[in-house]
């Protein structure tokens, strides 16, 4: 059975006047008004979730970029006469009666051709249209996303607590200030990853 | 001329003259009062001598019917625990030839009480007694009086909320050392059976650890007392700061202002609440138990009571001359005069189950926290 004891002073003492030691340091008792609210435990159904969702979207943007790079080949195959000028433009224009060098130059530049060389030259420039962005070249399935930051975000908490709470402001928010919130390395890197 | 040490052949002789206690005479305090204005050295001595006699036998026979309704006088400094006697016999079938083996009663805890002294000085000039009047005189005897009111209160109060017993060493007789017990405490003996037949065990403590005062709590505090007998008769005494808190529980009948008119659907306790005095009064009833707040009580703290058999003892001198309190001698230096009053008397408790005390804010439930500071 458990010794019964009182306190007097710092000591807990028996009925007996035994003096059984001090009295341990106890927690000290918070009202409600006072406890801090503790970071809930992470959700790890939720965090499943959202991994499987970026999963998703990692696939869709895939499959885009391979539609584009298939797109590019395609251009890259037209025949060149169906697009580009024969390499005697300028000279079957010259031989046009009215049609001066100076002119037939200003027709071509007109064109986007400055010289002859540059016609043939311009397989080269179809090549480099290939790494262009997807906006550059009229793509628009690979958008960055907009609007209010879904509620089971990354740190969704920590975030409202420093008033971002859309996509655009959390790629305006510096990576500095979303660690200042709490957020570590990897919860950043993730958020980068999402909103991008 | 008069000596203006006129007052130190009276206080030797009422040092060494044998008081008759219970003694009302012509001349009181009061009478003093009346003559506020006469100067001490127009008084007559031998007045002043009857005056004193009178008013100190009268302030030790209110003193010990204030003590009396926690304390009564023992006669002996160690006796046996007035709870009684653990009585655990049982009866044994047998069969024809059977024949039950003998059993003895438990022994009943030892007791003790100490007899401690205590003193009051008040110290004069030349002055004093050449210009001093009446009125200043009374005020002497009303400190004095009132110092030993005080103590007597915080003795009583002190042996009870100490929930730890201790030695003390009979210093004023024959130096023999005693143990003064509290009331049950888990020190290992044994409470006596209750009339109802429960048995206790050396672990039973009076001292109770709540984290709050409800209903719950008081009524186990009153249990405590009342599980012991069958004719307890429990007041329960509160501190004024809980006052609020226990008339807010269920089942609590407060005693109401005479000249307030009560609602007929309202619950309240026979008698006249005491309206000059809110710091010591009935405030009502609750669990059968009369509930009291008493400016001695410690904040967060309540005491039970059983008044049929009260839980202290007070120990005096064995010499009926020193019983009380007395001028016991005179230090007379030019130009100043040193007066002393005496006190010899001692609290221990001598029924282990006639009160139990709760702590209501405690830390942890079951703990309680001696809220005396003494170390005895």
């Amino acid at each position: 059975m458990e010794q019964v004891y009182y306190i007097i002073g710092d000591r807990k003492v028996t009925g007996n006047g035994k003096d059984l030691g001090p009295v341990e340091e106890t927690a000290e008792t918070q009202t409600p008004a006072e406890v801090t609210p503790q970071e809930p435990a992470p959700d790890l159904q939720a965090q499943l979730t959202e991994l499987i969702a970026e999963r998703d979207q990692l696939k869709t943007r895939v499959e885009v970029l391979e539609s584009q790079q298939s797109s590019n080949a395609q251009q890259l195959q037209v025949p060149e006469g169906a697009q580009l000028l024969p390499a005697d433009a300028r000279d079957r224009l010259i031989s046009i009666d009215g049609i001066s060098e100076r002119i037939a130059d200003e027709a071509l530049a007109a064109l986007g051709v400055q010289s002859v060389a540059s016609l043939e030259s311009q397989p080269e420039v179809a090549q480099a249209s290939e790494s262009s962005t997807p906006a550059e070249t009229g793509e628009t399935t690979q958008t960055q996303k907009t609007g209010d930051l879904p509620g089971n975000v990354v740190g969704a908490g920590k975030l409202k607590a420093i008033g971002v709470t859309t996509w655009e402001g959390l790629r305006d928010t510096s990576d500095q200030a979303l660690a200042d919130a709490g957020l570590d390395a990897d919860q950043v890197a993730r958020l980068r990853t999402l909103s991008s | 001329m008069k000596k203006f040490l006129f007052l130190s052949p009276m206080l030797a002789l009422a040092a060494a003259t044998p008081r008759r206690l219970g003694v009302t005479g012509t001349y009181d305090l009061a009478w003093l009062r009346v003559n506020f204005d006469r100067k001490l050295r127009d008084l007559d001595t031998g007045q002043l001598l009857t005056v004193v006699q009178t008013e100190l036998a009268a302030h030790n026979e209110r003193a010990a019917a204030m003590v009396a309704a926690f304390a009564v006088r023992v006669d002996k400094r160690e006796t046996v625990d007035a709870s009684g006697t653990n009585l655990t016999g049982t009866m044994t079938e047998v069969d024809e030839y059977g024949r039950a083996r003998t059993q003895t009663a438990g022994v009943a805890g030892d007791v003790a009480f100490p007899l401690r002294r205590y003193q009051f000085a008040a110290g004069y000039t030349a002055d004093f007694f050449r210009k001093g009047t009446a009125q200043d005189f009374v005020e002497v005897l009303d400190n004095a009086q009132a110092a030993h009111r005080k103590e007597l209160v915080k003795q009583i109060r002190d042996r009870l909320f100490s929930p730890v017993n201790y030695n003390f060493q009979d210093f004023l007789t024959d130096g023999k050392t005693v143990n003064v017990r509290a009331l049950f405490n888990a020190d290992g003996t044994v409470a006596p059976t209750s009339p109802n037949l429960v048995n206790f065990d050396g672990t039973h403590t009076h001292y109770l650890g709540f984290t709050a005062l409800n209903s719950t709590n008081l009524s186990a505090l009153i249990a405590t007392v009342r599980e012991h007998g069958d004719d307890t008769n429990v007041e329960v005494h509160l501190a004024q700061a809980q006052e609020a808190a226990v008339k807010a529980l269920a089942g609590f009948a407060p005693v109401m202002d005479v000249q307030i008119q009560v609602a007929s659907t309202s619950t309240v306790a026979v008698g006249a609440l005491n309206t000059a005095n809110p710091a010591n009064r009935k405030i009502g009833r609750y669990d059968g138990a009369d509930v009291f707040v008493k400016p001695w009580v410690f904040d967060n703290y309540g005491l039970a009571i059983d008044t049929n058999s009260q839980a202290l003892g007070i120990r005096h001198p064995d010499d009926l001359e020193d019983e009380g309190l007395r001028p016991i001698g005179q230090i007379v230096t030019f130009p100043l005069q040193s007066d002393y009053w005496g006190a010899e008397f001692g609290i221990g408790t001598r029924n282990r189950r006639g009160a139990a005390v709760a702590q209501f804010n405690s830390g942890t439930a079951g703990v309680y926290t001696d809220p005396t500071g003494r170390s005895w």
